[in-house]
């Protein structure tokens, strides 16, 4: 057998060998907890007709091809009132453990200030591994979290947007 | 450009060598055997006494000394020869035993995770199930005795969460035993199930009811996990990792009644 192109298609579909998969949330997920809280997806990018290589239920990205990761993530963070600075932690977690240095902080200070807060790490996962991003904020007075924000004319600008990319 | 000089290696550095070494020895020998016959002469001292003659009158002649030299010299290097072959025996037999031991060990952790995830798998549907149970209790009348009911059904779900612990920590100290057997990836994916299903605890919910927190996803991974402990081979003592994927949708959807959540 020939061996394959990773952008190789057949007749039925697309074929790929890499892993990959795009989760968003349309929905805006504000803290109200102190406790570390899991972002939850709600969409995942269509693969073209071929086979979903990572799956997704609610907050936890299903891994189902053992690999090296590449894993970049955009939430979009902002806060409801007041106009104390407040930090906003979001990090990774994989098969419900914490990953170290994966952790990265926004200040918000007005709630008209929309961040997005970009976070990337590079993981080895194995098939059935599960990765959950989780946010943690100062206080839940002020309304923090993750927003979808709907502009007029626009596409809707999802709470979040991960992207995860297989490497080898 | 570079300039190349030659450095004279350090005689200790030389004697490091094991076929320089060999080869002092073996010079070493050589010379103790053939160069004093050579210096004291090659004919015995009495005229009437033989090359072979050996008697108070006759010493040993040269020649006669290399013979006998020569038979003790093969003498114990046969001798050498049988001890390091014994050895050698022995180190293999040690070495096959130690071998044996380890597939066995290797077989019976595959074998009893392969066992201990089933077993898993099995007290996790019981553990729903009796949430299943407990659910129905909730919002029944007083006179159905909802009450003791649900510390039935509770004190099932407590023996269900339990039994999953105690199967969770067999399989941490199979891990612990053969960790110096198993492949460490395995060991990784093994530890990864367990560290999720030792987060998962059944949770209350704020109308009463129970619910098991990333059920379905719990049984993925721990299906997942089976289907690679099957896939172990005593030929070749390793697991094979499985890549075809049926096509499946996500569970979850967009929801519509999102969009009014969204801020404008």
């Amino acid at each position: 057998m020939a061996p394959r192109d990773d952008n190789e298609r057949n007749l039925s579909g697309r074929d790929y060998r890499k892993a990959f998969g795009q989760f968003s949330s349309n929905k805006t997920q504000r803290i109200s907890t102190l406790k570390p809280v899991e972002v939850l997806f709600d969409a995942q990018a269509d693969a073209g007709g071929g086979v979903h290589t990572i799956d997704f239920d609610k907050g936890d990205i299903i891994i189902k091809q053992s690999g090296m990761y590449l894993i970049i993530a955009g939430p979009q963070v902002g806060k409801v009132r007041g106009a104390t600075p407040r930090w906003i932690d979001l990090w990774l977690r994989v098969n419900n453990i914490d990953v170290p240095n994966s952790n990265i902080r926004a200040v918000l200070i007005d709630p008209e200030e929309k961040t997005v807060a970009i976070m990337n790490s590079v993981l080895p996962l194995n098939r059935g591994d599960t990765l959950n991003i989780v946010m943690a904020a100062e206080t839940i007075e002020e309304g923090m979290g993750l927003e979808a924000i709907a502009p007029d004319g626009e596409p809707t600008i999802p709470s979040i947007i991960v992207t995860v990319v297989q490497l080898d | 450009m570079a300039v190349h000089t030659l450095m004279p290696m350090p005689i200790l550095e030389w004697c490091k060598k094991p076929k320089v070494l060999a080869a002092v020895v073996f010079a070493g020998f050589v010379s103790g055997t053939f160069v004093p016959y050579l210096v004291f002469g090659s004919g015995p001292d009495d005229p009437s006494c033989g090359r072979f003659d050996y008697s108070r009158r006759c010493d040993l002649s040269p020649t006669l000394f290399l013979l006998v030299d020569l038979v003790i010299g093969i003498l114990l290097a046969i001798f050498f020869h049988y001890l390091s072959k014994r050895n050698q025996i022995r180190l293999d037999q040690i070495i096959e035993s130690q071998e044996a031991l380890r597939h066995k060990r290797m077989d019976y952790a595959a074998k009893q995770l392969k066992q201990l995830f089933q077993l898993t798998l099995f007290t996790m549907s019981v553990t729903k199930r009796s949430i299943a149970h407990y659910n129905l209790t909730v919002g029944l009348k007083d006179d159905e005795k909802p009450l003791w009911m649900q510390s039935v059904t509770l004190s099932e779900l407590r023996r269900d969460e339990a039994k999953l612990g105690r199967v969770l920590q067999s399989v941490r100290s199979i891990l612990t035993t053969a960790n110096d057997v198993l492949d460490p990836d395995m060991v990784n994916r093994v530890d990864g199930v367990c560290n999720y299903l030792g987060e998962i605890s059944v949770e209350q919910q704020a109308d009463g009811t129970m619910e098991f927190p990333k059920y379905d996803v719990c049984r993925m991974k721990v299906n997942y996990l089976i289907e690679l402990l099957q896939t172990y081979s005593r030929e070749t003592r390793s697991f094979k990792d499985i890549v075809e994927e049926p096509y499946r949708t996500s569970p979850i959807d967009s929801e519509p009644d999102l969009a009014e959540e969204v801020k404008r």
